[in-house]
């Protein structure tokens, strides 16, 4: 994965203009001070909820800070799915009302952290297995035009001759 | 010679048809009667089966005069052996066609076979009273006509009658002009031309032959029978004519008048037909005396030899070229023509000579130069450059016989491209008006001339030159064709016994059709030229199926297949596979019925000529965007797993977001 994760940051520098790297960098650090916001807004007005969200997000973190392509693939990924995960989690913690007590109540199934971790690993997984079957798909579709073009031309040069090509012939 | 081939292994053959009346025997050879180009034969007239007549069988190797042939018929004189009906036959003997004439056969035979040959001596008052005059008629009437006869020698007369009293010319018409006159019977300026260029001359010419026939039949004998050519030219020029040919033998009486008259050296001074007409009725007219040739004070050396006369001097210089060209290089020959010869009209045409060698270095310069003086000091002698010689009217003649294997070509290409003839017209003090028509012709033969496409350059001239002289390419020459309208049925002719042989149209037969068929345009043979063999092939089939609806047959299927056997050629520069095999399946059908223009049409058919190239030059885009498809998927082949990354990592996080929002909202359902 940080192999990938690498070369696609390596491409990715080499590929997007100065420009777009610094609107890249603002979207980041923008969204980095979104959720500060919202975690610190969060913290202050539901404090069972905001540690609930934080343990149950760690993974997302973790992609966070290992992703380091511009688009954020991996954190998109992982982070969607992991808040799929902490959904259940906070809906219950929000319906027992939410203080201490209740938090402790959710952090202490297991089933809860399942779903949590689980949906996390899920888009971990999404991550990693998409790519190569698109890559899978290109290939069968590059080799059917590949096919399909050199058939094209061959009829050509069957009906118009080698000169169709463009090319002189030898002798 | 070919007209003894003509002769030769004719025994048993059946006659052969000439026209609608006539038969040509040729088992019943007439060699009494033949002429040094042409075998005689006994002739038969179907509408007067008791009449003598003869065939003339000529020789292919030079032309008739027909302009000559058909003035003839028309004046039926009685001294002039006039042609009944002449045109092409099938000869059995050659197995090729030849030219025939038919004659009324003279009763009293040839005067001599030979000019070495001796007979008894005609009496004067014979010749004044029974010879001369119907002669001198027939002339009159054949010059008045605007022709020449230009074959008037001792062996070329005829005894009209058994009691040989009264004399006929014999014919002049199966040769070139003068073709076979000896020198000793030409003028000394028609004598320095090669024979088969003296051209048509004028009566001039005529009458000083009869001049030399006068002396032959006056002594009964050749009196310079012992001298070569070269030595009666000299002669002549050395001492003047009338007194070379006499060589010292004396005359008494009238016909001394006469012979001084026809004799005399300067054109303008000769004799003409009213001036013998006259004297014959008894006018005496005051002797001529030989005209004075300015001669130099002191002679010019070349080559050993000294030289009084311009005109001696031309004639040494045309014959040693290289002394002649080195001669002139020096001061001291315009010296001695300045001081010795001191003619202001040689002197001026001297100068123009040199000046116009703008050339220096050029190859043939030398011989150019020497040429345009050898003009300048003798106008009225024929154009003489390196070995070659003719009169300005005996090019087109001379150019045939050099095709013919009796001269060089190049030499005469060289001359009329040096522009000799023009300079010798500029030259003349006097033009006839006759030679006008040749000054312009001259002008334009030049720019054939430098135009190398077949259809042009000296095959063309030679046609141009020579209105009734028959094709002489290869291919066709044994078939004789005068018309161009008869090119195709001899070329099928001649393809029905060589049906497996390519067919190519060479330079004569291009130069002929271009003369002949007036309607053909220059592009018709800009084909033939081609390096590319198909186009020639085109080429050919586009020119002869232009002439197939003009006279040609409706269908030569010989021909149709010589050419086919090379269409597959043309059928290759369609681009189409498709086409070509479709063609190519199809040309035998097409090729039997040995009609060209379906041929062409089915070959080099404009709409679909281009829908081809519409269609090759549509492939070429397709081909070319294909080019273009494949080359990008291999430069992006190095790209690709990286781009497939991308895109899967952009799937994988649109399918998680998908995933997550389906999760929540089914949880929230779910909770609610």
């Amino acid at each position: 994965m940080a192999r990938g994760t690498t070369t696609a940051k390596t491409t990715a520098k080499r590929k997007t203009k100065p420009g777009a790297r610094r609107r890249g960098r603002n979207t980041g650090s923008a969204a980095i001070t979104l959720t500060v916001i919202v975690i610190v807004v969060l913290a202050l007005t539901a404090l069972p909820l905001c540690l609930l969200v934080i343990g149950g997000m760690l993974p997302t973190a973790v992609a966070v800070v290992v992703d380091h392509h511009q688009r954020r693939y991996l954190a998109r990924t992982v982070g969607a799915m992991n808040l799929a995960g902490v959904m259940p989690g906070a809906l219950r913690l929000w319906e027992a009302g939410i203080s201490f007590d209740s938090l402790q109540q959710v952090i202490d199934s297991p089933y809860n952290w399942l779903v949590m971790y689980g949906a996390a690993a899920i888009g971990w997984v999404l991550y990693f297995c998409v790519p190569p079957v698109v890559a899978m798909v290109i290939e069968v579709r590059v080799d059917e035009t590949k096919h399909r073009l050199e058939t094209q031309a061959k009829a050509l040069v069957e009906e118009w001759g080698e000169e169709v090509t463009g090319r002189k012939r030898d002798g | 010679m070919a007209d003894q081939q003509v002769e030769t292994d004719a025994a048993g053959k059946p006659p052969v048809r000439l026209g609608e009346r006539f038969e040509i025997h040729p088992d019943r050879p007439l060699p009494d009667l033949r002429s040094p180009n042409a075998a005689g034969f006994v002739a038969v007239d179907r509408d007067r089966p008791t009449a003598s007549m003869f065939g003339l069988v000529c020789d292919a190797d030079q032309p008739p005069r027909h302009d000559v042939l058909a003035a003839l018929h028309g004046l039926r004189s009685e001294a002039l052996l006039a042609p009944h009906e002449w045109g092409v036959v099938d000869w059995p003997a050659t197995g090729r066609k030849h030219f025939a004439i038919i004659f009324d056969r003279p009763t009293g035979g040839r005067v001599v076979q030979s000019l070495t040959q001796t007979i008894a001596p005609t009496h004067e008052d014979e010749l004044i009273h029974h010879v001369l005059p119907p002669l001198i008629a027939s002339l009159r009437e054949l010059f008045a006509a605007g022709f020449t006869h230009r074959a008037i020698r001792p062996n070329n007369l005829f005894w009209r009658d058994v009691a040989h009293r009264t004399l006929a010319l014999g014919e002049c018409v199966s040769a070139p002009p003068a073709v076979l006159q000896p020198v000793v019977c030409e003028t000394i300026e028609s004598g320095m031309a090669m024979p088969a260029g003296r051209g048509n001359g004028s009566p001039s010419e005529d009458l000083y032959a009869l001049g030399v026939t006068i002396i032959f039949l006056l002594f009964g004998r050749n009196l310079v029978a012992s001298l070569s050519d070269d030595q009666i030219l000299a002669e002549k020029i050395g001492r003047g004519s009338y007194y070379a040919l006499l060589r010292g033998e004396r005359l008494n009486g009238a016909i001394i008048e006469v012979l001084r008259g026809l004799l005399t050296d300067d054109p303008r001074e000769r004799w003409n037909v009213q001036d013998v007409e006259m004297w014959l009725e008894g006018r005496r007219l005051s002797p001529k005396q030989p005209a004075l040739v300015k001669r130099a004070a002191r002679p010019f050396e070349f080559a050993g030899h000294p030289f009084y006369t311009a005109r001696a001097l031309g004639y040494a210089f045309s014959r040693d070229t290289a002394s002649a060209a080195r001669t002139l290089k020096t001061p001291d020959f315009e010296i001695w023509m300045q001081r010795s010869l001191c003619d202001e009209d040689r002197l001026k045409m001297f100068s123009a000579a040199v000046a116009e060698g703008h050339d220096v270095g050029a190859s043939g310069h030398d011989e150019r130069l020497v040429a345009r003086v050898c003009i300048a000091l003798d106008p009225a002698a024929p154009v003489r450059y390196k070995g070659f010689s003719a009169a300005i009217d005996g090019f087109g003649a001379a150019l045939v016989a050099a095709f013919r294997g009796r001269g060089s070509v190049q030499q005469i290409a060289e001359a009329m491209g040096g522009r000799l003839p023009q300079f010798w017209f500029s030259a003349q003090s006097g033009l006839k008006p006759e030679l006008v028509p040749f000054l312009k012709s001259f002008e334009r033969l030049r720019l054939h001339l430098e135009d190398r496409r077949p259809g042009f350059g000296i095959e063309r001239i030679v046609y141009e030159m020579n209105p009734k002289l028959h094709c002489l390419s290869p291919t066709i020459e044994a078939e004789y064709v005068i018309e161009a309208g008869d090119v195709l049925t001899a070329l099928e002719r001649v393809s029905e016994k060589r049906k497996d042989d390519d067919f190519q149209v060479d330079r004569h037969l291009a130069a002929f059709i271009a003369t002949r068929y007036r309607g053909a345009g220059t592009d018709w043979f800009d084909a033939l030229n081609h390096q590319d063999p198909a186009q020639r092939v085109l080429g050919a089939l586009y020119l002869l199926a232009r002439l197939q609806p003009v006279k040609g047959p409706s269908a030569v299927p010989a021909l149709a297949h010589r050419l086919g056997r090379q269409l597959p050629l043309v059928i290759d520069r369609y681009h189409s596979r498709t086409r070509r095999k479709r063609l190519k399946a199809e040309l035998p059908k097409v090729v039997g019925k040995g009609n060209l223009a379906d041929m062409l049409a089915f070959v080099d058919n404009a709409a679909d000529r281009v829908r081809d190239i519409q269609g090759f030059q549509q492939a070429l885009r397709d081909h070319a965007v294909i080019d273009r498809e494949l080359d990008l998927l291999h430069l992006e082949a190095p790209r690709r797993p990286e781009r497939a990354a991308e895109l899967g990592a952009r799937y994988a996080a649109t399918t998680a977001s998908l995933l997550a929002w389906i999760i929540a909202l089914s949880v929230i359902v779910t909770m609610s």
